[in-house]
């Protein structure tokens, strides 16, 4: 090869290609997915909650899709009543689909776990609730009291299987309130909205979805 | 020493061969050699510094509640430092110092606008140690791959990557040899690749699952169109120089180049089987990944048949015995690579830790493994001296080899069970975290070989730094013998048969 | 999708031609002749010239047959500062 240009032509083309398959073509079709009307918006709390999940890294254990039934146990998992959908994402920016399963899928939590205790003193220490837990605590999302310090009014959280001692309680700061209130919006229960429906075509019985 | 060049090199090398070869080469490598230090200085800094993220990120996996009054300790921030700083920092730096060390040496002349080259490192190095702060203090962008803050280091990256390619194409346009090895087409191609992949990837305006395909298009092709392509230009180099022996089949690298760009550019979407993608693109990356055979056929064939006989060769040479592992690991991780994005294969591995071990092959036991096998051949020459021990690379490559086997078993084997509990829905969550955690551990256990390993490493090359004086005239192995480590070694040099 | 099926098809038809249209370019302006000799760019002529110790000896004849015979370059201690 002597020809420099050929090479760069070459390689360009390559790339663009790629770029115009993966990533405009798709952009344009996925631009007309429509709005599910049972979705809201993130409201502001649960945005903030949504960038304390996004900074705290905890995508690298939890997902948030579930799979086709024909295909995977998902839904045998308890995991959400069907296979996700593009529509169901049309507020996530960043998305957090997800690669791994340390942990459970979480696109269903809010309905699998609408407790607020729970989820609170889940984050202050997970293995109070499943000693064989290996989620990371975060205790730094809360600030431990004593329970004679709580003025009336204010939220507060006991501790179980020991993680506390005696006569102390747990604050959740505006990040943890925020966590939670986006952990609890995370549901996709209602029923696949028109025109988004999944394997419409597919391939050898177990697919992936199609667009419309 | 002879100054005549092989008859046919001659034929190839037209314009000048009235020139010294030797001249060409002291000139070249003179050029190059403030950039090229830098970059490996810069390197083998952000090696030890991810070592001890992932070593924490990795402990923490089986250790929750260590660590955890920082909210800049958490895992999920930890483990994203570990990626960039290995990724970018370690990896990227010592590409770009074996990118422009070798590319003036391939084309017969200095190294253009070298300052641009510099600056291009430190634009890169500054992005680095902004973009790991901004993970750290929970600023992650939360795409994978891409964490790093999207407008505070991000610019830092595509503006150093294009200086250095600036550098490198400008040197390549003023050649002073007719043809362009193979090796050139691979650096030229990821200078080109990189910057554009950088800024898709990072484009802010996508939302839903169209960021999910951008994220894996950009994540993938990191990757296969950046640090692959360096990766095997640098083995293309290197594998032929030490045995003394061209490459088997030129034919075969150059077809094995033009399908790699064009088949793992389209790969991503396999990270996103089953998801709520249209099935088309999965499809295409499905295809796309089976195809990704040929190339890794043919580099692997090529590769193998060149050292084909001469496998003794691997007791001699650290730079050989690093990359030929590394070149191994390659067609190995590939190869395993097209079976996880079957469907049915990957119905089982996806989310599991056996796309943590499958990464890890790819990014420690390929790319890794021959960065570590460039400095070993080109750090001696631009310090002008010898590497001090042969102990030291011994104990670096047995720690890490080691390290590997202990980090990759038990890490594939528990993942593997890990999908099959998690495919059963009778299982409870308990018993797929008891599936895991004995590869979680093992990988403890390599992680702290390989961290072992890197010390080792650094030590020394601490040590050729701290020694390091240019001589006067030429350094004593300007020729291009490898490096020998065996007590044997006088025996190479005095050429004693023939 | 069909709309979208014919843009990736025509573009890939497009592309394939014109990748085709290039290597005929190059077939035919001769960057493919003597191609195996391009594989000795990264070589000079030392590396030929070289004694290798994991060499056999009929792999030392073939080499020097090909690029002529090895010459004693170094001298002892001349790979490592040390000895």
């Amino acid at each position: 090869m002597t020809r420099i240009w050929l090479l760069i032509i070459g390689v360009l083309a390559i790339i663009v290609f790629a770029t115009s398959l993966l990533v405009v073509i798709p952009n344009t079709m996925i631009g007309q997915v429509r709005v599910p009307k049972q979705l809201s918006p993130y409201s502001e709390q649960e945005a903030r909650g949504r960038d304390v999940y996004v900074s705290e890294g905890c995508v690298y254990c939890h997902s948030q899709q579930v799979r086709d039934p024909v295909y995977t146990s998902d839904k045998e998992r308890g995991w959400g009543p069907r296979a996700t959908v593009p529509s169901d994402y049309v507020y996530d920016k960043p998305h957090q689909l997800g690669t791994m399963r340390t942990g459970p899928d979480l696109i269903n939590i809010g309905v699998r776990q609408p407790s607020e205790q729970w989820h609170h003193t889940h984050l202050f220490n997970p293995r109070s609730l499943m000693p064989w837990s290996i989620m990371p605590a975060f205790p730094y999302l809360y600030t431990v009291r004593d329970s004679a310090s709580i003025t009336p009014g204010e939220v507060f959280y006991s501790v179980a299987g020991g993680k506390l001692p005696a006569g102390k309680v747990i604050v959740p700061t505006p990040d943890a309130d925020a966590l939670v209130a986006y952990l609890k919006s995370l549901r996709r229960t209602y029923p696949v909205p028109t025109g988004d429906e999944p394997a419409a075509r597919s391939i050898g019985g177990r697919s992936e979805h199609t667009m419309p | 020493m002879s100054a005549t060049l092989p008859a046919r090199v001659i034929e190839l090398a037209s314009p000048i061969t009235d020139m010294e070869n030797l001249d060409i080469r002291l000139r070249a490598d003179a050029s190059s050699r403030q950039v090229a230090i830098r970059a490996f200085a810069f390197s083998v800094i952000w090696l030890l510094i991810g070592s001890v993220f992932g070593l924490v990120a990795s402990f923490k996996m089986h250790m929750p509640d260590w660590l955890v009054s920082n909210a800049a300790l958490t895992f999920g921030r930890v483990r994203s430092a570990h990626l960039n700083a290995m990724a970018y920092g370690w990896a990227s730096s010592a590409m770009l110092g074996v990118s422009v060390w070798i590319i003036p040496r391939l084309v017969h002349t200095e190294l253009r606008v070298p300052k641009a080259a510099e600056a291009g490192l430190y634009f890169w190095n500054i992005g680095m140690v902004l973009g790991i702060v901004g993970i750290l203090a929970g600023y992650s962008d939360g795409l994978e791959w891409l964490e790093m803050p999207r407008y505070w280091a991000d610019p830092f990256f595509v503006i150093g990557g294009g200086l250095v390619g600036l550098s490198l194409l400008s040197t390549i346009a003023m050649r002073e040899v007719e043809h362009l090895y193979v090796s050139v087409w691979y650096v030229m191609a990821a200078f080109i690749w990189f910057p554009i992949i950088f800024v898709v990837g990072n484009w802010p305006t996508y939302t839903g699952v169209e960021s999910a395909a951008v994220n894996w298009f950009y994540a993938h092709n990191a990757l296969g169109l950046w640090l692959t392509p360096v990766c095997l230009g640098a083995a293309y180099y290197f594998i032929p120089k030490i045995l003394g022996r061209p490459i088997y089949s030129y034919q075969l690298s150059l077809l094995g180049f033009w399908t790699l760009g064009f088949f793992y550019s389209l790969n991503g979407m396999h990270h996103l089987i089953g998801g709520p993608l249209p099935t088309w693109m999965i499809t295409t990356s499905i295809v796309a990944s089976g195809l990704m055979i040929i190339p890794v056929m043919a580099v692997g064939v090529n590769q193998h048949m060149t050292l084909n006989k001469r496998f003794g060769a691997l007791r001699y040479s650290p730079t050989l015995r690093f990359i030929v592992f590394g070149s191994v690991a390659y067609t190995l991780v590939s190869l395993q690579g097209v079976f996880m994005a079957f469907r049915e294969v990957n119905r089982l591995t996806h989310f599991t830790h056996v796309t943590i071990a499958h990464a890890h092959l790819g990014l420690y036991s390929f790319v890794t493994m021959i960065m570590f096998g460039s400095i070993y051949y080109i750090l001696p020459r631009l310090l002008g001296r010898e590497w001090i021990s042969e102990k030291l690379i011994s104990w670096h490559f047995w720690s890490v080899a080691v390290g590997q086997i202990v980090y990759l078993t038990p890490l594939t084997i528990s993942g593997m069970f890990q999908g099959v509990a998690m495919g059963d829905p009778t299982s409870t969550w308990e018993q797929v975290i008891t599936a895991m955690l004995p590869g979680l551990i093992g990988r403890s256990v390599g992680g702290t070989l390989l961290t072992i390993g890197h010390g080792v490493f650094a030590y020394h090359v601490f040590l050729m730094f701290r020694g390091a004086k240019a001589r006067q005239g030429l350094p004593p192995f300007h020729e291009v013998a490898p490096i020998i480590t065996r007590r044997d070694k006088a025996t190479f040099g005095r050429g004693a048969a023939t | 999708m069909l709309p979208s099926s014919l843009t990736v098809t025509l573009a890939i038809t497009i592309l394939g031609l014109l990748t085709v249209a290039a290597f005929v370019w190059a077939w035919r302006r001769g960057q493919f002749d003597r191609i195996q000799q391009q594989a000795l760019l990264p070589m000079d002529d030392d590396d030929f010239n070289v004694t290798r110790p994991w060499e056999t000896a009929s792999q030392r004849a073939e080499r020097v047959e090909e690029f002529g015979p090895t010459h004693a370059a170094a001298t002892p201690g001349i790979w490592g500062g040390s000895q």
